[in-house]
C-alpha cells in the first residue's frame, strides 16, 4: 500500500490501516525518543499518542497531507517528545504539592465522566466517540453502525448524549460539584 | 432555561464548528450569560470525557500490537553485530584489494603506458578515478575494497568521495583493471609518467561511430533511477533516457578499453566488469573532464 491509500484509509476510519502504519513506523518513531533520554516505554507511549493525534486529524478531515506519513507523524512525535521533556523539567523545578492540589477537582471531576461513559451500551459509545472525536458526519455514523437512516443516527446521539448527562450530573450531585 | 437552539450552538461550538463571526458571537454570549457559561463548562468536560475514552481506546488497541524485533535492546544488539560483521568484511577485502592491487598492476604497467595516474592527481582531487594504476595504488590508499565498498555504497550516497572511490575501488580490486586515463593520455603534461606517445593513444582513443557493446535503456523499473549494469556484455541503463541524447564515449589502447556515458552535459563511467546495477555518478575531475570535453568534440 502505497502512502496515498493508507491515508485515504485513515480518513475513512479504517483502524486496520492504523494498525498497519503502527507496525510499519515502531522502529522509526520510538528509537526518536530513546535516543533522546527516554526509555522504550516513554517512546512506546509518545509514538501511540501521535498515532491517535494523526488518526483524530485525518479522520475528521481536518488534515491535508503534503508530505509523507512518516513525516509528518515523526514532527507530531518531536513535538510531543520536546512537550514531554519540559513537562518533566517543570515538574522537578515547582512544588509538587501545589501542583497537585490545583488539579484534584478537575481531576475527580474526570473521573466522573469517565466511569459514567463506562457504564453507556457500546452503541451509545461509539455514536458520541465517532461524532465528537472523530468528526464524522451522522450520514457516516448511521453507515457504519448500521442506523436506518441519518435521522436515526441524529436521535441516538441525542439520547445517547442526554442520558449521558443524567448520569453524570447525578454523580455530581453526589459530590458536591454541581453549583 | 437554555433553549435548544442555543444548545445546538453550544455543541458545534465544542466542536469547532463555528464559523470565526458566529464563534465570535457565541463567546461573547456566554461572557455575558453566566447560566450559559456554567452549561458550557458542563458540556465541555463531558465532551472532553467523550474524547479522552477515545483516544484511550486507540491506544489500547495499538498497545495490544505486538511490535516488530520484540524491544530495541535485542533490535541495537543485532544491529551492532551486524555492523561488525560487514567492518570487518569491509576491512579484510580491502586489506586484500589493496595487496593485490600493488602486486599484480606493477609489473604489468610498463607495457601499459596509459596506466598512468598522477600520485598527485589522486589524493589532491580525490574525485572519481576511473584509472588504476600500479603507481597510484599506493598512492591511493584511501582507496577501499570494491566489493564491500559496492554493497556499502549505498550507506555512502550522499559522499561523492566516497562514490568516486568506489568506482576507482572496483577497478582496482580486480586483476583484468582495463581501465585507463584519458588525462594521461591526452595530456602533454610532464607529470604522466606514461611512456606511450599520447597523440599515439589518442588516435585509437577516438569515439566508435556505434559502441562496441549493445545498449538498452530501461524506464520501467521504479527502483533504479539513474543506474547502469552491463549484462552479458550488454549496457542497461535505468532511468529515462530520451533517445538520441545520451551518447557512449569509448577509449581503446590495445586490449584495454573504457567507455564513458555523456547525459545531459555530464560524463559517467561506464565499468564493464560491473554486472551489477550501479549508480551513475559524475565525474567530476576536472582534468578528466577537459579531456573528455575535448575528445568528445573531435
Amino acid at each position: 500500500m502505497n502512502d496515498k491509500e493508507i491515508f485515504d484509509r485513515i480518513c475513512r476510519g479504517d483502524e486496520k490501516s492504523l494498525e498497519f502504519l503502527y507496525k510499519k513506523y515502531y522502529r522509526m518513531m520510538t528509537k526518536l525518543v530513546i535516543t533522546n533520554s527516554g526509555t522504550e516505554e516513554e517512546a512506546r507511549d509518545i509514538y501511540q499518542d501521535a498515532l491517535v493525534v494523526f488518526w483524530q486529524k485525518a479522520t475528521s478531515g481536518n488534515l491535508v497531507l503534503t508530505s509523507k506519513i512518516s513525516t509528518y507523524i515523526y514532527s507530531i512525535c518531536q513535538n510531543l517528545w520536546r512537550k514531554e521533556l519540559d513537562r518533566k523539567k517543570r515538574l522537578s523545578r515547582e512544588e509538587k504539592d501545589v501542583a497537585v492540589s490545583q488539579d484534584m477537582d478537575s481531576h475527580e471531576r474526570n473521573k466522573i465522566v469517565r466511569n459514567c461513559i463506562e457504564q453507556l451500551g457500546d452503541t451509545c459509545k461509539k455514536v458520541l466517540m465517532y461524532y465528537y472525536f472523530e468528526e464524522m458526519s451522522m450520514q457516516d455514523i448511521a453507515e457504519r453502525l448500521g442506523f436506518a437512516n441519518t435521522d436515526t443516527a441524529k436521535t441516538k446521539k441525542y439520547k445517547c448524549k442526554k442520558k449521558l448527562d443524567e448520569l453524570i450530573k447525578a454523580q455530581y450531585s453526589e459530590h458536591d460539584f454541581l453549583d | 432555561m437554555i433553549d435548544d437552539k442555543t444548545i445546538e450552538t453550544l455543541d458545534a461550538y465544542l466542536r469547532n464548528k463555528l464559523s470565526g463571526e458566529d464563534r465570535e458571537a457565541f463567546e461573547r454570549q456566554l461572557h455575558a450569560d453566566p447560566a450559559l457559561k456554567q452549561e458550557y463548562l458542563f458540556q465541555k468536560t463531558m465532551v472532553d470525557g467523550i474524547r479522552e475514552a477515545r483516544r484511550t481506546q486507540l491506544k489500547t488497541t495499538l498497545n495490544n500490537i505486538p511490535v516488530p524485533g520484540g524491544g530495541w535492546g535485542s533490535a541495537l544488539t543485532v544491529k551492532g553485530i551486524t555492523w561488525l560483521v560487514v567492518a570487518g568484511v569491509t576491512g579484510t577485502l580491502v586489506y586484500y584489494g589493496l595487496t593485490r592491487a600493488v602486486s599484480k598492476e606493477i609489473p604489468a604497467n610498463t607495457p601499459k603506458v596509459e596506466q598512468v595516474q598522477p600520485a598527485e592527481s589522486a589524493p589532491a582531487t580525490s574525485e572519481p578515478q576511473p584509472e588504476v594504476t600500479p603507481e597510484k595504488a599506493p598512492a591511493q590508499s584511501d582507496v577501499k575494497a570494491p566489493a564491500a565498498k559496492s554493497s556499502s555504497n549505498k550507506n555512502n550516497s550522499a559522499s561523492s568521495k566516497e562514490k568516486a572511490n568506489d568506482e576507482a575501488d572496483q577497478k582496482e580490486a580486480k586483476p583484468n583493471i582495463q581501465v585507463f586515463d584519458p588525462t594521461t593520455e591526452l595530456s602533454n603534461e610532464k607529470e604522466e609518467s606514461t611512456t606511450g606517445a599520447p597523440s599515439e593513444k589518442l588516435t585509437t582513443t577516438e569515439k566508435a561511430s556505434a559502441p562496441t557493446f549493445d545498449v538498452e535503456t530501461n524506464s520501467d523499473n521504479k527502483k533504479y533511477e539513474f543506474d547502469y549494469q552491463f549484462d552479458q556484455g550488454k549496457l542497461i541503463l535505468y532511468g529515462a533516457f530520451e533517445k538520441n541524447l545520451y551518447e557512449i564515449l569509448e577509449f581503446f589502447n590495445g586490449t584495454k578499453h573504457t567507455a564513458f556515458l555523456y547525459y545531459k552535459q555530464n560524463f559517467y563511467l561506464l565499468d564493464e566488469q560491473n554486472t551489477k546495477v550501479t549508480p551513475l555518478t559524475p565525474i567530476t575531475d576536472p582534468d578528466l573532464l577537459k579531456k573528455l570535453k575535448e575528445s568528445r568534440e573531435k
